[in-house]
C-alpha cells in the first residue's frame, strides 16, 4: 500500500507503481513472474480523463502479462480479487499482481460527488438528485425507524475506527475522535453527518497472489491464505429492493466465502469490512452473521467490535479514518488483514493469537458485495 | 423497446395521473420500465399505479452533484406505490412535516440544470 491520503502532484500510475513495487518486493518474486494483472478502479474516466488503466498499470509496475482492469464501482478492489483467485483455481495463472488505485482529493466536492454518484441508477436515481451520502441516509432512517438505534450509536463506530487509525501510519486520519464531535459535526444527508462518512482519498494498493505449486517451487513467504471467495449481486436502485436496512449481497457472498472455505462467522477472528459511512459497517457485520439483523448498531458502542472486543472491526482504521481511495480499498483491506495476522501491522497486538481474518467490500449501496476469507497456514 | 422512450413515456403518463408499473405472469411487480421482468426474465404487461403511496424513507442533502449545486438543502425519497417503490425529490423545506408513512403523490418536474424531467412528491394534506 502507499500511504491513504492527499498525494498532490502525484499521478495514479505513479501510485500503483509504488504499491505495485512493494507488493512484488515482499513476495520475493520479480516483476517478469507475474502471469497476469488485475487493476481496479472506478472512477478514472472523471478523475484523471484515463480509461483502459490495465496497460497503463502493468508498465507502472514493470509488468508484461495480460492486464485487466476491474470495475464493480466500491467493490472493484474486491472483485479484482476474486478475478485473481479464479484465474490462479482455474490454472491459468501461477502469479497474479491484483491491485488497485484512485485519485479524488483534486476534485471539488461536488465533482467528487458526482464522480462517485456514477455507482448509483442514473436515470432512476442519480438524475433526480441522489448522491451516496443521500442514499446511505435513506437506508439510516429506515434502519432507525425499523430497529431504534440512533446518530449515537452510529457516533461509535467513527469513535472505534478513529481510535484504530491513530497508531497506523497508512492512513488518512490519525486523530481521536468523540462522539460529541460526530453528533455536532455538520450535516452531510440528514441523519448523517460529516464525521458519519469516509473521506475522499488518493492511494493505490497491490497484493501478489500465487498458487500452491509456485509457494512450494519458489519457497516463497506466504504465510496466509486465501481460504473462500464470494461475490454476490443485487438490483442497482434502493427503490427495487425488498428492504432498506438489510444487504442481502452481503449475506449471499458472505455464504459463498465460507461455503468455499469451510469457515463460519464464529471461527473469524478479525474483520476489514466497507464502513463507507457508519450505517455501512453495521449493516456488513449483521449481513457477515457477526451479529443478528437490527442488533449490530450496538456493537461498538458495547465493544464488541473494538480492538479489545470478540471480533475487532476495522483495526486499519477503516475507510472511515485509513481512507477510501476507492478502487483500492478492497485490495488493501486484504493487505492490512495479512499485516495483522502475520504481526507485522501497528495493531496487530490487539489480535496475537488471530488466525482467520475476512474482507468484505462492497460496491455503491451493497449493489455488489465481495468477501474473502483468509487464514494463517503455517 | 424501452430506452429513453419508454422513460419518457412513462414520465408523460405519470404527468398525466396515468401512471403504471409492470407486471409479469408470474406475479412479479417491477419498475423502471423494463423490456423483461428483472426477477425471472417473463415478458411484462402495463398495470395501473396507485395515485397516492406512501414514504419509506426520506432525506434532505446538503451536498449535491453540480446539477443540483444551487438548489441544496434537496429532499430525497423513496415511497411506496402498491406493489412498487419510486424514487422522488421532497420539498426541502417541508422536511419538518415528514415522517416515514406520511402520503404522496407522484408527479414531474423540470430539473433546473437542463430542463430533464425527474419524479418528485407532493405532500398529500
Amino acid at each position: 500500500m502507499t500511504p491513504f491520503g492527499d498525494h498532490a502532484g502525484r499521478t495514479g500510475r505513479e501510485l500503483f507503481g509504488d504499491a505495485a513495487r512493494r507488493a512484488l518486493e515482499d513476495a520475493s518474486l520479480p516483476a517478469d513472474a507475474v502471469d497476469e494483472l488485475f487493476f481496479s478502479a472506478f472512477a478514472g474516466e472523471l478523475s484523471e480523463s484515463q480509461s483502459h488503466q490495465g496497460p497503463l498499470m502493468a508498465s507502472a509496475a514493470g509488468v508484461s502479462a495480460p492486464a485487466t482492469r476491474v470495475e464493480a464501482a466500491c467493490a472493484s478492489g474486491g472483485a479484482a480479487v476474486r478475478q485473481a483467485v479464479t484465474a490462479i483455481r482455474a490454472g491459468v495463472a501461477d502469479v497474479v499482481l491484483v491491485g488497485g488505485g484512485e485519485k479524488l482529493t483534486h476534485l471539488s466536492t461536488p465533482d467528487a460527488t458526482e464522480a462517485l454518484s456514477l455507482a448509483a441508477d442514473e436515470r432512476w436515481e442519480t438524475r433526480i438528485g441522489t448522491t451516496f451520502p443521500g442514499a446511505y441516509a435513506l437506508m439510516t432512517r429506515a434502519y432507525f425507524d425499523r430497529f431504534g438505534a440512533d446518530r449515537t450509536d452510529l457516533a461509535h463506530v467513527a469513535v472505534k475506527n478513529h481510535a484504530n487509525a491513530v497508531d497506523n501510519e497508512l492512513a488518512q486520519y490519525r486523530n481521536e475522535i468523540t462522539v460529541e464531535d460526530v453528533l455536532e459535526a455538520p450535516i452531510v444527508s440528514e441523519p448523517l453527518g460529516l464525521f458519519d462518512s469516509c473521506p475522499l482519498t488518493d492511494g493505490a494498493a497491490a497484493l501478489v497472489l500465487a498458487s500452491d505449486d509456485v509457494v512450494r517451487s519458489r519457497n516463497l513467504p506466504a504465510s496466509v491464505a486465501v481460504a473462500g471467495v464470494g461475490q454476490a449481486s443485487d438490483r442497482l436502485s434502493l427503490q427495487e429492493r425488498d428492504s432498506l436496512c438489510e444487504t442481502p449481497a452481503t449475506e449471499t457472498a458472505a455464504e459463498r466465502a465460507y461455503a468455499a472455505s469451510g469457515i463460519g462467522p464464529s471461527d473469524v477472528d478479525l474483520a476489514e469490512v466497507h464502513d463507507c459511512f457508519t450505517i455501512a459497517e453495521v449493516l456488513a457485520i449483521e449481513g457477515l452473521g457477526f451479529a443478528e439483523n437490527g442488533e449490530g448498531y450496538g456493537a461498538a458502542r458495547d465493544g464488541t467490535t473494538t480492538a479489545t472486543g470478540s471480533i475487532p472491526v476495522n483495526l486499519s482504521g477503516g475507510l472511515k479514518a485509513k481512507g477510501h481511495p476507492v478502487g483500492a480499498t478492497g485490495v488493501a483491506q486484504i493487505a492490512e488483514l495479512v499485516k495483522l495476522l502475520t504481526g507485522g501491522h501497528a495493531n496487530a497486538d490487539a489480535v496475537p493469537d488471530a488466525t482467520v481474518g475476512l474482507a468484505h467490500n462492497a460496491g455503491g449501496t451493497v449493489a455488489s458485495a465481495v468477501v474473502t476469507v483468509l487464514e494463517v497456514v503455517e | 423497446m424501452i430506452g429513453e422512450v419508454g422513460l419518457e413515456e412513462w414520465l408523460d403518463a405519470v404527468a398525466l395521473g396515468d401512471g403504471y408499473y409492470y407486471r409479469c405472469p408470474k406475479g412479479h411487480a417491477t419498475l423502471p420500465p423494463r423490456d423483461c421482468c428483472p426477477e425471472c426474465g417473463g415478458g411484462l404487461e402495463r398495470r395501473p399505479l396507485p395515485s397516492r403511496g406512501e414514504l419509506r424513507s426520506y432525506t434532505v442533502s446538503n451536498v449535491s452533484t453540480p446539477e443540483y449545486d444551487d438548489h441544496t438543502p434537496l429532499g430525497i425519497g423513496i415511497a411506496t406505490f402498491g406493489p412498487v417503490d419510486v424514487t422522488g425529490r421532497l420539498p426541502a423545506a417541508e422536511s419538518g412535516t415528514l415522517e416515514t408513512g406520511t402520503t404522496v403523490r407522484l408527479a414531474v418536474e423540470e430539473r433546473p440544470s437542463d430542463g430533464s424531467r425527474v419524479p418528485v412528491f407532493r405532500i398529500d394534506r
